[in-house]
């Protein structure tokens, strides 16, 4: 995981220092300056050492301090500005999620049980048009009607609670659908497996074997999209947060990107990238407890048979 | 008197085309898949022949003209230059879809590419392009092809390759573990008798095995990339004004939003049937693909 | 008052292009501490009959089409859903074919066994998993091991488990799905013997499917031989060991290699197994049959009853019977 975090910081080091990137002194001096305060600010930034120096000068930063760099634009700590907004999307991200994950399971389990009924169908449609559908444009949408028409919520204001529904909602729209149809996909397999045959020969009933047998098992697939989709939400938040005025990260990230603010642009990726490090790590985690089959690869299986298990369930994450 | 038994029929279908028509006559089957086809056929033809259809410009202004009523000559309405909204939603699909269509191509053919010899070579070659797919998929889409964009520029081939970018880690997962299912089979089977053209058997096992996956995930990634380069725009990288494009027309329409209601919702309701249609699309093929599957 | 009597059974399955006739029109009884083994191809409806006695079939697309299972005289077909629940597990178990997949990869040992007993005997957990504990003793495992996994087991000792699983209750009437099929012929040898202890402990009658004539030999005391859904040959062990009639039943017995004799080659029978959804007319066997005659062709053998007890499905034996049909 550290690998892949050092791997991170060398790429958007060298994404900074593409040649398309605007020259940071002039953006900081503007438009009309001197040869020699071009000179000051040049060596102020440090833009005169060595590449290399300057790159494990950044991670140092980066290890010891949390130093993201300084913002061209407020020259301030990257790392305040970044760490201010980032609970703000969090939040978002999080309520979005919380609200698909029972409604999508409920779904996606009685699509998977009443198959090929209309009531399956239309879900299953349902689900594809809300997985499909561009959430900028729901986002439009609902704001026109919510606040405009019906002058319900709030279409920017953050200010109380209200505010968060809207943009929620509009998250929501792609992980209920994807867990939706995750779900019943999942159902569907499980379901048809030996091992609810037999708790059926047991005499059990149709709900202890979908609560204490079904679901235990397609648990996990869920869980690798409920991971995953609060990685991509955050990854999403950046378009919502520009239509619905949230100073969130992601539209920190915008923002830093349109105004050439390479340190934070450097730094917010570097956060996201992070987040989503440590969503998957937690996963990880998780997964050991659900399923005990996981917890045994891991101690002595053959290296190819690791590796395979472990693209399982990194396919199974990105499948939706 | 003996009926063709089981066997026989396994044999026809167990052949490459027999696969491939069952493949078709299944997805003629699925009803939503078809209306994605018709209702993406429709988007994507008018946008090719979009001269064709509507007379106007689309970059010629007419300010006396904007925010016009709805109306036979101008269905959409027109923006706040007084274009005319619908003939740069056709203009803009050229650009929105032959952006998308090319990112995710680039990035299947690099994915193959990337992920097939990973897998076979294996090694250090294939721990350090992982590790690299690994990276890259630990920034989410949107803003690793924001990311990139910054460091290429914007305009059309750059948020070609950008995008193309966002999705590659993904795509190369998906084929490096095609490719490892096989090579753990192939191994066995080339270990037998036929040696000759053992290669060959390989990369014919290989081809099989990936092609299922590499459609399904294209025509799924498709959807994606439409929407990818319409928020890059939309957000001010991706396409520049005055070429249309169809984010940047929503970008512009937004800032409207509450005086004229046209501009924001018809290139809206473009870009989602078009979304839409594609992902009925991706979902027929995926089910006509997947042999698990049968009723 | 047998345990079990099947009338003139008959399931399909209907798919979309085609219905797939499983078992056609079969009939037999069971009494009770009688073992009956069913024996035939794959394909043949084994697997069905048993399913469509615990009403576990998939309904769509199975559909029992016509017959009656009478289970201690009442008519299992007719009951309704909650009343089969009671009898599943407790009175008439099953165990399937494939260990590996027959129990649940998350759930300790301990806990499956214990679930059937919680569910009909209506007593505490504790004491519910200490009974599960004596079950997986009986079958020669350590209760140490009732808090493991099923990942942690061999296939063998899986099968036990189920096994285990499957008599927590003491059932009636045992159907047991080719339970060593899958299983090495060493452990194999154990399970069955196992099984025998077991079965004459709780003096449980059973159906024990398999296409292994061996084995049917150690364990069964009446056999039933199907062949396409439909029963060609019936009797107890020796009428059907020493007095094998129809040509199908002799077919697999000549099928079976020789320990004793050295032949050139084998003699299986020739042909394969009929399309179930489209099988031919007449006796379903006769196109695989040497001693099939035009009569074979079109006309549908009766159920002869040869001798007391045995009965075969065949024209052969047409004017052969003691009584008729």
């Amino acid at each position: 995981m550290l690998l892949v975090m050092l791997g991170v910081l060398i790429f958007i080091f060298a994404l900074s220092k593409a040649p398309n990137n605007v020259d940071p002194v002039t953006i900081i001096l503007g438009d009309t300056y001197t040869q020699e305060a071009y000179d000051e600010v040049y060596h102020e930034l440090g833009l005169d050492r060595p590449i290399l120096t300057q790159f494990l000068d950044y991670v140092w930063g980066v290890i010891t301090r949390l130093d993201l760099g300084t913002s061209y634009q407020t020259r301030k700590a990257v790392s305040t500005e970044a760490l201010a907004r980032f609970p703000i999307s969090l939040r978002i991200s999080l309520l979005a999620v919380l609200i698909s994950l029972p409604i999508g399971v409920v779904l996606g389990i009685i699509a998977a049980y009443k198959q090929y009924s209309p009531l399956d169908y239309t879900i299953t449609v349902v689900s594809m048009i809300g997985q499909a559908m561009p959430n900028f444009w729901l986002a439009i949408m609902l704001i026109m009607f919510f606040s405009l028409k019906l002058k319900l919520l709030p279409a920017s204001e953050l200010n109380d609670w209200r505010g968060y529904i809207l943009p929620a909602l509009t998250m929501a729209s792609t992980p209920i659908s994807t867990i939706t149809r995750m779900t019943r996909a999942t159902m569907l397999e499980v379901i048809r497996q030996d091992y609810i045959r037999t708790a059926r020969s047991k005499g059990l009933t149709e709900r202890t074997i979908l609560f204490r047998h079904a679901l235990q098992n397609a648990c996990i697939p869920i869980v690798t999209q409920v991971g995953n989709q609060i990685a991509l939400t955050v990854g999403g938040s950046a378009v919502i947060e520009n239509i619905f005025l949230i100073p969130g990260l992601g539209a920190y990230l915008i923002f830093s990107i349109n105004a050439n603010d390479t340190p934070a642009v450097q730094g917010t990726v570097l956060l996201f990238s992070a987040f989503v490090t440590v969503v998957n790590i937690t996963l990880d985690i998780l997964y050991g407890y659900i399923d005990p089959r996981i917890k045994a690869k891991y101690t002595n299986t053959s290296s190819l048979a690791k590796k395979l298990a472990k693209e399982a369930k990194k396919s199974g994450m990105e499948a939706a | 008197m003996m009926e063709t038994t089981a066997l026989d029929r396994k044999k026809r279908l167990n052949t490459t085309s027999g696969q491939f028509r069952i493949a078709l006559r299944q997805f003629r089957r699925n009803k939503i898949a078809v209306v994605g086809i018709i209702i993406f056929l429709i988007i994507v033809l008018s946008c090719v022949f979009a001269d064709k259809i509507s007379a106007y410009d689309y970059a010629a202004q007419d300010i006396r003209n904007k925010f016009a009523p709805l109306s036979m000559e101008h269905p959409f309405g027109t923006d706040q230059f007084g274009r005319d909204v619908f003939t740069r939603m056709l203009y803009g699909g050229r650009i929105s879809l032959v952006v998308a269509f090319s990112a995710v191509l680039l990035s299947a053919a690099v994915a193959v590419l990337l992920g097939t010899t990973a897998a076979f070579f294996g090694k250090a070659y294939e721990m350090i392009v992982m590790r690299i797919i690994d990276i890259l998929q630990s920034i989410p889409g949107l803003l690793l092809a924001a990311a990139v964009s910054t460091a290429i520029g914007t305009g059309i081939q750059n948020s070609i390759i950008a995008i193309a970018i966002g999705q590659l880690a993904n795509t190369t997962r998906l084929m490096y573990s095609a490719t490892l299912t096989v090579k753990n089979q192939e191994y066995l089977e080339a270990a037998r008798a036929c040696g000759a053209s053992k290669t060959r058997i390989i990369f014919h096992h290989v081809i099989k095995n990936i092609l299922a996956p590499l459609i399904v995930q294209v025509t799924s990634r498709l959807g994606s990339g439409i929407t990818q380069i319409a928020s890059l725009s939309f957000l001010g990288l991706g396409v520049m004004p005055p070429t249309p494009e169809w984010g940047s027309i929503l970008n512009a329409g937004k800032q409207y939003m509450r005086s004229y209601w046209p501009l924001v919702t018809f290139p809206g309701l473009v870009i989602a049937l078009t979304l839409i249609s594609v992902s009925f699309i991706g979902d027929g093929i995926r089910d006509a693909v997947d042999p698990r599957l049968k009723r | 008052m047998s345990l079990l009597e099947i009338n003139n059974l008959e399931v399909q399955y209907v798919m979309t292009d085609e219905t797939i006739h499983a078992v056609n029109n079969i009939s037999f009884s069971l009494e009770k501490g009688e073992c009956l083994g069913l024996v035939g191809e794959t394909g043949a409806g084994k697997t069905t009959t048993a399913l469509s006695i615990l009403r576990l079939l998939a309904s769509p697309p199975a559909k029992t089409v016509n017959g009656e299972i009478l289970y201690k005289g009442q008519d299992i077909l007719k009951l309704r859903e909650k009343e089969m629940r009671e009898i599943r597990g407790d009175e008439i178990t099953m165990i399937f074919q494939d260990p590996m997949t027959s129990l649940n990869p998350v759930k300790r040992v301990g806990d499956q066994i214990a679930e059937v007993i919680m569910q009909h005997r209506h007593c505490s957990k504790t004491e519910a998993f200490r009974l599960a504990c004596d079950m997986l003793n009986q079958v020669g495992i350590r209760d140490e091991r009732a808090t493991e996994f099923p990942h942690q087991f061999s296939g063998g000792m899986k099968q036990r488990v189920v096994i285990a699983m499957a008599l927590a209750c003491q059932p009636n009437l045992l159907l047991a799905d080719e339970p060593t099929t899958a299983l090495d012929v060493t452990i194999q040898a154990q399970v069955v013997e196992m099984m025998i202890a077991l079965r004459k402990q709780y003096q449980m009658s059973m159906i024990f499917i398999t296409h292994d004539l061996g084995l049917v030999a150690d364990i069964c005391d009446k056999v039933a031989i199907m062949y396409a859904g439909e029963i060609v040959e019936y009797g107890n062990l020796e009428d059907i060991y020493l007095r094998t009639s129809h040509p199908y039943t002799v077919g697999l017995f000549g099928s079976i290699p020789s320990l004793s004799k050295d032949v050139d080659r084998l003699s299986p029978i020739q042909g394969l197994p009929p399309n179930p959804a489209k099988l031919p007319t007449g006796c379903k066997f006769h196109t695989r049959c040497e001693r099939a005659s035009e009569k074979c062709s079109c006309d549908e053998p009766l159920f002869h009853e040869i001798e007391p007890g045995h009965f075969v499905r065949c024209h052969l034996f047409d004017q052969e019977e003691h009584d008729d049909g």
